[in-house]
């Protein structure tokens, strides 16, 4: 069974990128637009991973993070956060939200899947 | 579909303008005396996704400017700045300009000239209305590009490493897939059981992984979990090196480094055991250890470290010898017998190879590698490139060539010299490279190899090249050059190397001071090596400098001038030719030249130059050898050429004093002294630039 990957945007075209990269990789995406709709999403199915952006309507993305990690099917959950390279704190504020790691934008598919491979 | 990015253009452009409109309404429709906190981070998100996709998608312009914005907007939303209507004006502005260089973008357009204008304003305005922080850019460390045999690797895993979902396993998958890895797990950190939070991570390892990958690929597995001082890194001695007991052990018989390292902890010095006994004071010590210190120093100074088996090799030769003398004794005793004369012809063959491989095997005693001078290189380009705000990374190549000690020891100045130089003035500042579309990080690549019988060692920049414009300006300017004489590149680029010439008028704090390019040649000059300079407007500038291998042995061709015998150094001959049929050309009423293959070289008459014997029988001599010095050339004039030969260089300067255009004297087979000529100074004493 392909596993699947949960991507959090706001961007439509940064989401569609992102599941265009994975989908090339044979994994399973479902899509979100920001946090509170990550959470629906989520509910009740069953994730190998989750990538998110930091900036977004409604629930950041670290907002998110955490309350993932507050679920008990998504306490050991790999989730990468996305975020910008002018941002080094966004890295520490990341893992204390109990995020895996991070990808860092401007990123290329290429860069997307090692991230990705270095996690899953 | 070339680029697979190409596909998100469209999906990009829409987005971005819908961003940028939304920005546009959101902004008129505040109202400022009751701002809605909502709305400032509704405008920051759309700044941040613009200048991230722009940035994301290749347009590289877009994300740079709106950048600016976001980081305006970022005090406005924190509260510590607060939105005027001046504010707003200056934001609806920049949100126009994001839709021009949207809409040029996608025309794979520019930015018009107008724009471009009212741009720069608006960053200044952006900037002194408030504490619009500079672009935050972090300089990549520069790790030198030196491949070891390996790394030791302290690991202890962070405590919350399960929570934040990090697979451990994954983690050593990928190291070990950088090259042989070796794990010892250390549980000393877990607790009790009625101690331990389960959901906590206690474990440590220590790691040794074999590879030849860079560092960064190291550090590159560990991104996730480095927390500073959890994660030690330490690169294992380079092939060759004496490795310590504790490694060798740990590599043949599987002791932890974390036993060796205990083990070791509880060693003594034998200064402090003595001090613990009460037979010694502790000042005693101290000065004891640093009599010992200085001793070494010196003896470091004045000794050369050699292999055994280099010894060996020697006595085994030295064994040869005595047989082949041997062989000589009987063969003399034969007289003049065909057998006798048989005998001796391979004696003398056997001693002839014999003392060429002693020769070189002595002189290989005093060889060391050059890497003794390539490793302070990478630290100090680090240094110099975070001073002068550039990125520059050391690449290094052939650091095991091997070099005359001496030589090691005169290279160290005109080497640093060459290298702070490429990186001052060789390279370009950050923003003039990202103009002309080279690689952000600059290289300097330092090189050596050995050549024919000559190592070369080059200082290679990616710069913007040496100007010669500027150089041939300055030079007429200084008298150096004549005016209406059109010098070739290769001479221009030399004139660097003249003392007294600097292209920049304003010497910068680092490479204007110390020895200057000249002092490189002089000390160039001074191991009997020249200097070769290439470069390309814009493409970078190499320097090289062609050394001989040794210092005490020169490959020579003997010549007859008159009644003496002269000897110049092959690596400065190009050819020789008769001088009948040449095309001989009078000028000056004296002075001579040739034509050859319509180049004009002046023909040098030695006896006149160095002043023996009487002038005027240079016509008489039948021969011209073509020799070659910092790109010029003359044909000096001979009568016979008697041969090529290794000659032993013998100082003039020590027994008798400095003469232009001599550089040492040898002793020839017959037992005659010969003099060895110096080509560079024997042009500059025909250019009239010296006085013999």
């Amino acid at each position: 069974m392909a596993r699947c990957i949960l991507t959090v945007d706001d961007s439509s075209t940064m989401r569609q990128m992102i599941t265009f990269t994975l989908k090339g990789a044979n994994f399973d995406v479902v899509e979100a637009e920001d946090g509170v709709h990550a959470l629906e999403v989520a509910k009740g199915r069953k994730l190998d991973l989750i990538i998110t952006d930091v900036n977004m309507p409604r629930m950041d993305g670290l907002t998110l993070v955490a309350r993932l990690r507050a679920l008990p099917e998504f306490k050991f959950t790999p989730i990468l956060v996305l975020t910008t390279e002018s941002d080094q704190s966004m890295k520490m504020r990341g893992k204390e939200a109990g995020a895996t790691g991070w990808i860092v934008k401007p990123f290329s598919p290429e860069k997307l899947m090692d991230v990705v491979n270095k996690v899953i | 579909m070339s680029n697979p990015m190409d596909q998100f253009r469209d999906a990009f452009f829409e987005e971005a303008t819908e961003l940028a409109d939304g920005m546009e309404a959101t902004l008129l429709a505040m109202d400022l005396a009751a701002v809605e906190p909502e709305d400032l981070h509704t405008l920051f998100r759309a700044a941040h996704s613009i200048k991230g996709n722009a940035a994301t998608f290749g347009f590289p312009a877009v994300a740079s400017f709106t950048h600016q914005l976001e980081s305006t907007l970022e005090p406005v939303r924190q509260g510590t700045r607060p939105l005027t209507d001046d504010l707003r004006e200056i934001l609806l502005q920049g949100v126009d300009l994001i839709r021009s260089h949207l809409f040029h973008a996608r025309r794979d357009e520019v930015l018009p000239e107008k724009d471009q204008q009212a741009q720069a304003a608006l960053v200044i305005k952006l900037k002194e209305d408030g504490s619009a922080p500079a672009a935050a850019v972090v300089a990549a460390p520069v790790a030198p590009k030196v491949s070891g045999t390996g790394f030791s690797i302290r690991f202890e895993a962070p405590r919350d490493t399960f929570r934040r979902g990090i697979n451990l396993e994954r983690l050593f998958r990928d190291l070990a897939k950088l090259g042989t890895l070796h794990t010892w797990p250390d549980l000393s950190g877990v607790p009790a059981l009625e101690l331990m939070e389960p959901e906590d991570c206690y474990l440590a390892w220590d790691l040794r992984l074999e590879t030849t990958r860079p560092r960064a690929d190291v550090d590159d597995v560990f991104e996730f979990v480095a927390e500073g001082e959890n994660l030690r890194i330490e690169s294992l001695p380079q092939e060759g090196a004496v490795p310590q007991l504790g490694e060798i052990l740990q590599a043949e018989a599987g002791v932890s480094p974390k036993d060796i390292r205990e083990a070791l902890s509880q060693q003594k010095q034998l200064g402090e055991l003595l001090v613990d006994m009460g037979k010694v004071k502790p000042e005693a010590v101290t000065k004891a250890l640093d009599q010992q210190q200085k001793k070494k120093n010196q003896a470091e100074a004045s000794t050369v470290r050699v292999a055994t088996d280099k010894i060996d090799r020697l006595v085994n030769l030295v064994g040869e010898l005595v047989i082949t003398q041997a062989m000589l004794t009987q063969a003399s005793q034969a007289g003049h017998t065909m057998q006798g004369e048989e005998q001796m012809s391979a004696a003398l063959l056997q001693l002839d190879r014999h003392t060429r491989e002693l020769q070189e095997r002595v002189m290989g005693i005093r060889m060391v590698p050059v890497e003794m001078v390539f490793s302070r290189f990478p630290r100090m380009v680090h240094e110099l490139g975070k001073q002068l705000g550039k990125d520059v990374e050391l690449v290094m190549e052939g650091q095991a060539t091997e070099l005359d000690k001496t030589f090691i020891e005169m290279l160290v100045d005109p080497l640093t010299h060459l290298v702070r130089n490429a990186v001052d003035h060789g390279m370009e500042e950050r923003a003039e490279r990202a103009l002309t579309g080279k690689p952000a990080m600059g290289t300097i690549a330092l090189k050596a190899a050995s050549r024919g019988g000559h190592i070369h060692i080059e200082v290679k920049d990616d710069g913007k090249g040496l100007n010669r414009d500027r150089i041939l300006e300055k030079a007429l300017a200084k008298g150096m050059i004549q005016p209406g004489t059109r010098p070739s590149d290769e001479e221009l680029n030399l004139l660097i190397f003249e003392p007294g010439f600097s292209t920049l008028e304003q010497v910068s704090d680092l490479s204007g001071r110390g020895v200057g390019m000249d002092v490189v040649r002089q000390n160039v000059r001074s191991l009997g090596g020249r200097i070769e300079v290439e470069s390309q407007p814009g493409q970078g500038t190499t320097i090289r400098l062609v050394l001989p291998l040794t210092l005490a042995i020169l490959d020579g061709l003997t010549v007859r001038v008159g009644e003496e015998t002269f000897v110049f150094a092959l690596a400065s001959v190009l050819e020789s030719f008769s001088r009948q049929g040449a095309d001989v050309q009078t000028v000056k009423g004296d002075r001579e030249v040739i034509n050859l293959r319509g180049e004009f070289i002046p023909v040098v008459r030695l006896q006149k130059l160095l002043g023996f014997g009487t002038s005027g029988e240079a016509a008489a001599r039948p021969l011209l050898v073509l020799v070659e010095s910092e790109g010029r050339r003359a044909a000096m004039a001979v009568d016979e050429l008697l041969g090529q030969q290794q000659v032993v260089i013998k100082s003039l300067e020590t027994h008798y004093k400095r003469v232009e255009g001599i550089s040492g004297a040898t002793i020839l087979g017959d037992g005659r002294v010969a003099l060895i000529l110096d080509v560079q100074g024997l042009l500059r004493l025909e250019a009239g630039l010296v006085e013999a």
